[in-house]
């Protein structure tokens, strides 16, 4: 079931009205089969696969609290070899087949692994996730393992966050799945705010610029110069508001149910290094990334050239993640390139810096470096949103070509209307407004101190805005297919 | 206690205001929109069926060979009885259906239908037709229009009753065009008439190098669609239903006709059905009455309208 769909408008006032009326010993029960319906929505028989990881995650954890850490690394291999040996049959068996054919193309030797008619179930790379680090967590001594199969169940499939996170933690989560929560007027009415607002990011913003995007980037060979920029920096805001859309929606509807979700973004575009991008850009998957693979492989506390390579494994990590593809594991490392170029230039950096002056103009420093981050994201994207290696090859070879010739209104309209572009660009500056406004704190407690009609007036913009402009064609949030 | 409960007034009164505010601008802002979508239109013939406004004998249904070819006005005044054109061209047979069923609904009840049928794909599909969605968006404000959107999943249909500013959302983009530019300009090839038909004062591109086509072709049933034989097969229905007579009309083309597409339509049209062709009338296979190899141009179609008004008198 999508967020963004009109099923989704008439679950989530059902799942809270029931949620509400239940004692509090039965609302696990509610919630873990409401969320097995909202997976079963996309496909009935990839629950089974939610169920199964579930199970064996559980037993893995169950196991572990019985024995003494000494005995618990059997139990802890088992849940991550079923985890990663899950997300390998799914995601990456026909990438590594696919590669493999081809290398051997390349090396004329005669071999055809066939392909396999495998669907990605949807949210898969997500839950494992949490499953593993679940276990891992166990293993550590870092929480108590879950005795009550159903309440552990939810901490998986909590609907949520089950398809597109944020990626949990069991020590985040399960307390509060055993909290007993009263309706909050306050309490549900921000939630319905920040539901709002991801909606209006995910269909105002993202859903039309993803026309404008898709028309250049579907048929990339045709475009060259200012409208290759365009779609490239566009995407930028798409995929933001896509992902960003859903994680505000995702914390909105939790929040409902009276549990705190953590924060997936911080106005990430307002970055002043790459480094700094990575603690406000999806934050769950980094800090997974950073607490479950970088640190144990030794962080930055060791000597250069392995924390180098720490970095440069982590994002590489990352990318495939994302992926299974070229582009996305190109992108992962080329984030681990720029984060070493980073870390070997800072100190060069900083001197450049004092000895031309612009410590002393901090606003023009400031600005300098998120628009340099902004760039060096945004470059990257290329290789996210590029259909295969040869596009984005066309696209980065081709950025600047016959830039002036390309520079007019009629073709940076993408193939859409004047009125189109023109909405569409002042959506995302109505959202960048908010985020400067957001710089100063909580833009919901600033409209609290406003005056009734003025907050009235702000909803009701935004939800007719929502009503308006949900003619483009729904598209599934881009973070579904990982 | 009191002042819980209190609370809780104010809260339910609060709601209510707000959801009454959100109803109220949701009918205003659907009502600017839906008024400055029709008013930018040119072809209003939608509008005209919904608002009862066809009371002809003769109703004719087609694609562009129905639009383009027939003059309706011209064929009134020689057979004395009144007749209309609601040929959409680039229209497949499901899309007359509609158009028909909608025409028919709304009570502007024909004595006659005249099917123009496209010569080889009126039942199979073919790039150059389908379902001329885009001519219903401008007039969601009537709800069996929003019905057949609905229908066809371009809307989710619960919501089109709840807000109208959902339903009528399309349509934003040609309103604001309409406060911008005003009404659109019909181009060459779509200068409707009053009876309806859009004739056509030009010639194609490609008429200097256009020649007759005499190859021979056989129609091939094992490429027909099952959707639109049904549609077909309802169109037939309704005009059952509705005691109207259906004639089926083999228009000129600058081609050699498919051999066995007659036969097969009029199979498909049923006994009662009558049928009038003019595919292999040697008066229309002359290059200048063309447009292209399948419309006739202005001079054509008058003359074709005034042999056609002659059959339909004679009969």
């Amino acid at each position: 079931m999508l967020f963004n769909s009109f099923e989704y408008i008439l679950f989530l006032p059902t799942v809270a009205i029931l949620f509400f009326v239940l004692p509090h010993k039965h609302r696990w029960i509610l919630l873990l089969a409401a969320s097995y319906f909202f997976y079963m929505y996309w496909d009935p028989k990839y629950a089974l696969l939610l169920a199964g990881s579930t199970l064996i995650s559980y037993y893995s954890g169950y196991k572990m609290g019985q024995v003494p850490k000494a005995k618990r690394l059997p139990y802890l291999y088992l849940s991550i070899i079923s985890s990663l040996g899950i997300l390998t049959i799914f995601k990456y068996l026909n990438f590594l087949t696919d590669s493999a054919n081809k290398a051997a193309e390349l090396l004329n030797i005669a071999y055809a692994a066939p392909a396999l008619a495998i669907i990605l179930p949807v949210g898969v790379s997500f839950y494992l996730f949490q499953t593993m680090s679940y276990a891992i967590d166990v293993y550590n001594d870092k929480i108590k393992p879950e005795k009550h199969l159903g309440i552990y169940s939810l901490y998986v499939s909590f609907f949520p966050q089950l398809v597109a996170g944020p990626i949990e933690r069991a020590g985040n989560i399960l307390p509060q799945l055993r909290t007993h929560v009263s309706p909050n007027q306050k309490r549900i009415l921000d939630g319905l705010k920040l539901i709002v607002w991801g909606l209006f990011k995910k269909i105002v913003v993202a859903d039309r610029i993803a026309a404008l995007v898709n028309e250049v980037y579907n048929n990339a060979p045709m475009y060259e110069g200012a409208p290759l920029l365009l779609a490239t920096v566009l995407f930028s805001f798409q995929i933001y508001c896509d992902f960003s859309g859903y994680s505000d929606i995702a914390i909105g509807t939790a929040q409902i149910f009276g549990i705190k979700l953590m924060d997936n973004f911080k106005r990430p575009y307002f970055s002043k290094s790459i480094a700094e991008f990575w603690r406000r850009w999806h934050i769950s998957l980094s800090s997974w990334l950073k607490d479950y693979i970088y640190i144990p492989l030794g962080g930055s506390r060791t000597v250069k050239w392995r924390w180098y390579y720490n970095l440069f494994i982590t994002f590489l990590i990352s990318g495939l993640w994302h992926g299974a593809a070229w582009t996305f594991v190109l992108w992962g490392a080329l984030h681990g390139l720029y984060l070493i170029v980073g870390a070997m230039t800072k100190s060069t950096r900083e001197r450049l810096t004092k000895a031309i002056r612009l410590h002393k103009a901090p606003f023009l420093n400031k600005l300098i470096k998120v628009t340099i981050t902004f760039s060096l994201v945004t470059f990257s994207w290329i290789l996210f949103r590029a259909n295969s290696i040869t596009d984005a090859k066309h696209i980065i070879t081709n950025l600047f070509t016959n830039f002036s010739q390309t520079l007019n209104l009629e073709t940076l309209y993408l193939g859409q209307t004047k009125y189109y572009f023109w909405i569409t660009i002042g959506s995302v500056l109505a959202m960048e407004l908010v985020h400067l406004i957001q710089r100063h704190g909580s833009i919901r407690h600033m409209l609290s101190t406003k005056p009734l009609v003025l907050r009235w007036s702000i909803y009701l913009m935004l939800i007719f805005s929502i009503v308006l402009f949900s003619y483009t064609e729904q598209y599934e949030f881009i973070y579904f297919q990982f | 206690m009191n002042s819980s409960i209190s609370n809780s007034k104010k809260s339910v009164l609060a709601i209510a205001i707000f959801l009454i505010i959100l109803l109220a601008l949701d009918r205003a802002i659907s009502f600017a929109i839906s008024e400055a979508i029709i008013a930018r239109q040119y072809d209003t013939r939608i509008q005209k069926i919904m608002d009862q406004e066809l009371d002809h004998d003769i109703l004719v249904f087609g694609s562009s060979r129905a639009s383009r070819n027939i003059r309706a006005e011209q064929i009134s005044e020689i057979t004395g009885t009144s007749m209309y054109n609601l040929g959409f061209h680039g229209s497949d047979v499901d899309y007359h259906e509609d158009i028909l069923r909608l025409t028919l609904e709304a009570g502007n009840i024909p004595k006659e239908i005249i099917l123009v049928v496209d010569d080889d794909f009126e039942v199979i599909e073919h790039p150059a037709i389908n379902f001329r969605i885009d001519t219903l968006y401008p007039f969601l404000n009537y709800r069996p229009v929003t019905n057949i959107v609905c229908k066809r999943e371009t809307k989710e249909c619960i919501p089109t009753y709840i807000s109208h500013s959902y339903t009528q959302n399309i349509n934003l983009d040609e309103a604001l065009a309409y406060l911008d530019e005003g009404q659109l300009i019909p181009d060459d090839l779509n200068q409707i008439q009053p009876d309806g038909s859009m004739p056509i004062f030009i010639k194609s591109e490609k008429y200097p190098a256009m020649q007759y086509d005499g190859s021979t072709r056989q129609y091939d049933p094992t490429k027909e669609s099952p959707l639109l034989l049904e549609e077909f097969a309802k169109i037939v229905a309704l005009c059952e239903k509705y005691n109207i007579a259906l004639t089926i009309l083999f228009p000129p083309n600058y081609k050699k006709p498919t051999a066995g597409f007659k036969k097969r339509i009029l199979e498909l049209a049923g006994p009662n059905a009558t049928s009038i062709d003019f595919s292999t009338d040697p008066t229309f296979q002359k290059k200048s009455l063309y447009y292209d190899t399948n419309h006739l141009d202005d001079q054509g179609s008058l003359l074709f309208s005034k042999k056609l008004a002659n059959t339909l008198k004679n009969r």
